[in-house]
């Protein structure tokens, strides 16, 4: 966990599902209580950890409800035949970009710290992350190569995509979200329905 | 494609009061009138027109067709789908982003995930060849669009200003602004307001009052993800339903892969993919309203050795000069709440920009839209502006997420025919080969958008915010079978019918000469119905051909 606190302590954004349409309901409520095995179709455990690891530093939590849901929302894009709406030329397909590229990010830092990538300590992890993110860590091991930058953005963007699809986080950043059929009503400066996350309530 | 088809209880053939799940029982399947491929925009408006007018129309189109109550969700994740995700490889200077960003997929097309802003085009923007010495001039004017302006508006009661201050139409429009407006939109309308600039709830395809059976808009806020209560205008919930009550036929979940011809040059209508088996559908006018990837993808790919290059395609213009429209984003925090994720996103708008002013150092301009953003997009957005933002820099900086406003700049992007839709090496399951969709910006691109940048920043200062990220994002996407006069350096005429293949039209924004520097779904279903209207007149003369 950060230092900074959300401005809504108590804000519970389940407190209002039983408002939302029952398909919302259904997809949010999933989210919930992801368990990892045995329903995973992609990943292998080995993997997964890899993955765990590379997103918490990433979204800088570790709450492993909600890196489970993140793992699982990476094994459906994966495992699923849906496409990625678009992809650079010289960029590997998405499910051999994101394992190649973990595989690599193990080995390349077994070589340099005698530690694969999810064994490191949490300041290693960072700083190897840090330097993917700034295209100063490269991929390669021998012949094989994945492009660094492409393979970090693709874990960093999805991940914050799921994180920030996740209840919990919509509940720390006063997200009131889902509202049909009931809509909202007080919309203008200052003004929120009474389900809404109030900073009174600190 | 079952796999793509989430949910198997999907109908795929619609007519009348019939739904199967199957396509044995086809409606028209040797008699048809008119096939439209893509029920998206412009595929919508025309079954519609074209089908009241008694024409025996087929509509195909790649997606479901989805049902809102039960297919849609209050979900930016879940909701990706409404965007055309197959892969497409992107490349250029500046690669632009597809799918869910500007692309449909579905009944609906992209109507079903647009902000819903009807603007018009400005006089200005058919001739800025002639005006400003930029571009291309269009084949028709204004006027020549007008009248299908004030049709569509009227037909699905766009909600306006009874006073709009720019262009050539200044309302009214046939139902009231929306009113009350999100805070968001207040705050752009705040600093707008003390910078002297002009402002409006903008025209939007949103319900302000009940209409044709469909409620007022609720504020719930995902417009682009899916509108639940049917407030907001698509074609999926306005005009193919009408389409089907006046006789259409709607195919849905099948990819149409290859236009046909025969011996005299002419189009005799579609193979269409569903489920792994191919199907033909035959008709003496076939119109492609696949957009601006897919058009010119399937007329490369329905080359054959009368059209060796590609149908339609005798200048070489077909995939040339795509267009998008500069849409960066700023975010700007302000001390008390804003909550980016309440109302119709985009509630304020100025165009006070939008034409040519040569002091400015660039050609042509832009709209300004308060834009409002719920938490996947906006952390994505930050996450994708640079300057190190992930990690505890973005968790904190999305802990003030309700502490955010955001402004969206709609800019004009000039036609260049380097930017292009081509074929790539890499095949899809159909084993066609994928689109490549290549985009750079120009020069004058990139100082009207840091022009925008720095306009949008003062309007966050300006209402006491203090503009924090900018994000390089693009909207819409437009050209690449562009109309014309003249056949060697355009794909159609004005009405969208191919100079080369004489029952062969294209309809959708692949027809922009120029990319206009507003949003352009208005300006399709304006020219989707002069095109129905030319069909309609030209029936008998166009079918013989």
């Amino acid at each position: 966990m950060t230092e900074k606190h959300g401005h809504y302590p108590t804000f519970n954004v389940m407190d209002e599902k039983e408002y939302w349409d029952s398909h919302t309901q259904e997809i949010v409520g999933n989210r919930l209580d992801k368990k990892l095995t045995p329903d995973l179709k992609f990943f292998t455990i080995d993997e997964v950890d890899t993955l765990y690891s590379l997103c918490s530093i990433l979204l800088d939590d570790q709450r492993r409800p909600i890196l489970t849901f993140i793992v699982h929302h990476f094994d459906n894009i994966l495992q699923a035949n849906i496409g990625e709406s678009q992809r650079k030329a010289n960029v590997p397909k998405q499910p051999l970009l994101i394992r190649e590229g973990m595989e690599l990010l193990n080995q390349v830092c077994h070589k340099k710290y005698n530690f694969t990538f999810k064994a490191l300590n949490k300041e290693v992890k960072k700083k190897v992350v840090k330097g993917l993110m700034e295209g100063v860590f490269p991929l390669q091991d021998g012949k094989k190569s994945i492009p660094s930058l492409d393979f970090i953005h693709k874990i960093f963007y999805e991940a914050t995509a799921a994180y920030y699809s996740h209840p919990t986080v919509w509940s720390e950043i006063g997200y009131a979200g889902p509202a049909y059929p009931r809509g909202y009503v007080r919309t203008e400066l200052g003004l929120t329905d009474p389900w809404e996350a109030r900073r009174d309530a600190e | 494609m079952p796999n793509k088809n989430e949910s198997p209880r999907h109908h795929i053939n619609h007519f009348n009061d019939y739904r199967y799940t199957h396509l044995n029982n086809r409606k028209y399947k040797d008699d048809a009138d008119v096939c439209i491929v893509g029920a998206g925009a412009a595929g919508g408006i025309l079954a519609y027109e074209l089908s009241k007018a008694g024409l025996k129309v087929v509509v195909i189109e790649a997606g479901p067709f989805w049902d809102p109550e039960s297919d849609f969700a209050s979900d930016e994740l879940s909701m990706g789908h409404l965007g055309w995700q197959e892969t497409r490889i992107v490349g250029g200077g500046h690669p632009i982003q597809l799918g869910h960003n500007n692309c449909g997929r579905g009944v609906g097309g992209g109507t079903t995930h647009f902000t819903g802003v009807l603007l018009r085009y400005f006089e200005s923007d058919f001739q800025t060849k002639t005006i400003d010495g930029v571009g291309e001039d269009w084949p028709i004017r204004y006027k020549d669009l007008r009248p299908y302006y004030d049709k569509i508006e009227k037909d699905i009661a766009v909600s306006g200003p009874k006073d709009f201050p720019w262009g050539a139409y200044h309302g009214p429009y046939p139902y009231p602004s929306r009113d009350p407006i999100s805070s968001n939109s207040q705050m752009f309308r705040i600093g707008c307001e003390k910078l002297g600039i002009r402002t409006v709830v903008p025209p939007l395809g949103i319900n302000s009052a009940p209409f044709d059976g469909r409620p007022p808009c609720t504020n719930r806020g995902f417009c682009n993800y899916g509108c639940m209560p049917n407030a907001k205008f698509s074609t999926l919930v306005h005009h193919i339903p009408k389409a089907i009550e006046h006789g259409a036929e709607i195919i849905s979940d099948s990819m149409v892969t290859q236009v046909l011809t025969n011996n005299q040059g002419l189009a005799t209508g579609v193979i269409f993919n569903y489920d792994g088996n191919d199907y033909e559908q035959k008709a003496p006018i076939t119109i492609l309203a696949n957009f601006v990837v897919e058009t010119p993808r399937l007329l490369l790919n329905s080359a054959n050795p009368m059209f060796p290059n590609g149908l339609a395609n005798s200048s070489g213009w077909v995939g040339k000069a795509i267009m998008v429209h500069s849409s960066n984003d700023v975010y700007g925090k302000f001390e008390d709440e804003i909550r980016l994720y309440k109302g119709t996103p985009i509630l304020a708008t100025t165009q006070e920009f939008y034409e040519t002013d040569k002091d400015r150092g660039f050609a042509r301009g832009y709209t300004l839209h308060a834009h409002g953003s719920r938490p996947v997009e906006t952390a994505k957005a930050i996450a994708k502006s640079g300057g190190g933002i992930w990690g505890s820099a973005l968790r904190n900086t999305m802990l003030d997420y309700n502490y955010y406003g955001r402004i969206t700049l709609v800019g004009e992007v000039l036609p260049n025919p380097y930017n292009s839709v081509t074929l790539s090496a890499e095949k899809d399951e159909y084993g066609l080969p994928i689109p490549h969709v290549t985009f750079s910006y120009g020069d004058n691109d990139q100082r009207l958008i840091k022009h925008a940048v720095s306009k949008m920043k003062e309007i966050i200062e300006a209402a006491g915010g203090t503009p924090e990220f900018v994000t390089t994002d693009t909207a819409h996407l437009m050209g690449g079978c562009r109309m014309g006069d003249d056949p060697e350096t355009s794909v159609t005429d004005s009405y969208g019918r191919t100079h080369d293949i004489a029952n062969l039209f294209i309809c959708s924004a692949s027809l922009f000469v120029t990319s206009g520097g507003g949003n352009p779904t208005n300006t399709v279903m304006a020219i989707a119905a002069r095109t129905a209207d030319h069909i309609i007149e030209n029936y008998r003369d166009i079918a013989k051909s």
